[in-house]
């Protein structure tokens, strides 16, 4: 396969890390190997940034940033513990 | 930033939900495990949200600029990268961009502004972050700031703490003690909690990243997770026992921040319900009555640990301490009882629980 540079190829590769566990998988123990397998070559630091990458984490962001953030979701401007004693 | 919603992590999470871990009693290096879990789901929030954000903005001028920039963080070696990922104002910003950005993947607007607006922000940020990065990696003590606070963070506190507009400084700068003095009194309560409980403060810097001295605030101290990583703490204390408390006391706040962001330990399914706090009469969610539950046990911790101290300070140690067990033991049950916990809210509340069974044991053997 041929490899593109490309500027935003390390998001293109994330992209397909969050919804396929297998390949962020394969992406976390060789990240150059994987990259080039979708035809993306990674720069030595977008390598280093997804190098040992926790896949559970990669996971479960990615279904949270498309999912209901619920009733005490980020940035709750009403929750805090304000101590009056 | 806490409370993303996501998935609990499982089953690495149960390895430091025990009440050793939490109070210090030795497996330290499962204390820095969970602190380590903490920074490897923010540093892969941060990573899903460059990767939704360049995906979803490729007509935007403003996308290069941003990726740029990202991959300036993630080129970072990771501890440095976890340093600046985890800076209050850099999680606040995460905070908000996941929200605009969630809202704009799940069609509930289609205007990019707000998260335009805060591609746009980022390199000043960065720039923010960079000029405050400390010396050393064995910062003990926080900054303690007064105006001169991050934007992100001022617009992250209302309604707890609504920071001064420039006009109002001046008049303000007159109330309560000098920031210069009270930073004298807060490192010397610092040095008593080092003497105090060693193992706490080792931690303390690791959690508390910004104390903000804010002596017009109307609480005695304050924080969210919304802006973790950063404690109010207003002039109401009377002593400098008192300032103890009050800072273990938001660094228990942060320590359970912390576990909340990649351990949910209430169900949002649950049943509604409204407490009383035993200490104070306010009225709280189960999530803030387990807050209060938590921070209080901890202090008890602490103030036992109140040794050779002046007699009268000794006495007040005691009596607080007395007070706050006494609500602690009027909690338990209403928290025992409620149905709203998560499986790893429950095994956090039988950790507490331990904890307090054992200091009842000795508080019974040794009464204040």
């Amino acid at each position: 396969m041929t490899k593109v540079v490309n500027k935003h190829g390390l998001a293109t590769v994330l992209g397909r890390a969050m919804m396929d566990p297998n390949f962020a998988d394969a992406l976390s123990q060789d990240p150059a190997a994987a990259a080039s397998g979708m035809g993306v070559a990674l720069s030595p630091d977008e390598v280093a940034a997804v190098k040992n990458l926790n896949t559970a984490t990669l996971t479960s962001a990615a279904a949270a940033i498309r999912g209901n953030l619920g009733v005490h979701a980020i940035f709750d401007q009403q929750q805090q513990q304000a101590r009056m004693d | 930033m806490g409370e993303m919603s996501q998935e609990p992590l499982e089953p690495q999470t149960e390895t430091w939900l025990q009440r050793d871990v939490l109070f210090f009693a030795g497996h330290g290096h499962l204390f820095d495990q969970l602190l380590e879990a903490v920074s490897q789901q923010r540093y892969a929030t941060f990573l899903v949200l460059y990767a939704e954000i360049v995906q979803m903005l490729a007509e935007s001028p403003d996308r290069d600029g941003f990726s740029r920039d990202a991959l300036r963080i993630m080129a970072l070696s990771a501890h440095k990268r976890h340093a600046w990922v985890g800076d209050p104002a850099f999680q606040i910003w995460i905070g908000l961009a996941f929200k605009a950005t969630n809202a704009l993947l799940r069609n509930l607007t289609q205007d990019q502004s707000v998260l335009i607006q805060l591609l746009q922000g980022f390199p000043a940020l960065l720039q923010r972050i960079e000029a405050r990065q400390p010396d050393s990696d064995t910062q003990s003590q926080p900054p303690i700031q007064r105006f001169e606070i991050d934007p992100l963070i001022t617009l992250a506190t209302p309604p707890s703490y609504e920071f001064p507009i420039e006009a109002s400084k001046t008049q303000l700068e007159r109330t309560g003690y000098s920031l210069a003095f009270f930073t004298d009194v807060a490192t010397l309560a610092l040095e008593r909690i080092a003497q105090t409980w060693p193992a706490c403060h080792a931690r303390f810097g690791q959690l508390v990243k910004l104390i903000c001295y804010l002596p017009d605030g109307g609480f005695r101290s304050c924080s969210a997770s919304r802006y973790t990583g950063v404690i109010l703490i207003a002039a109401k204390d009377q002593s400098i026992l008192d300032l103890e408390e009050s800072l273990v006391h938001e660094w228990a706040h942060q320590l359970l921040y912390n576990i909340v962001e990649i351990c949910p330990i209430i169900d949002e399914e649950g049943p509604e319900a409204s407490f009383k706090l035993p200490w104070s009469s306010q009225q709280r969610d189960l999530y803030g009555y387990f807050h209060a539950f938590f921070v209080y046990v901890f202090l008890v911790k602490y103030l036992e640990r109140v040794q050779q101290r002046a007699h009268n300070e000794q006495q007040r140690a005691q009596r607080r301490r007395a007070f706050i067990l006494d609500g602690l033991k009027k909690a338990l049950p209403d928290l025992l009882a409620s149905q709203g916990f998560t499986p790893m809210g429950k095994t956090l509340l039988a950790c507490l629980e331990q904890e307090l069974r054992a200091l009842g044991i000795n508080h019974a053997a040794h009464p204040g």
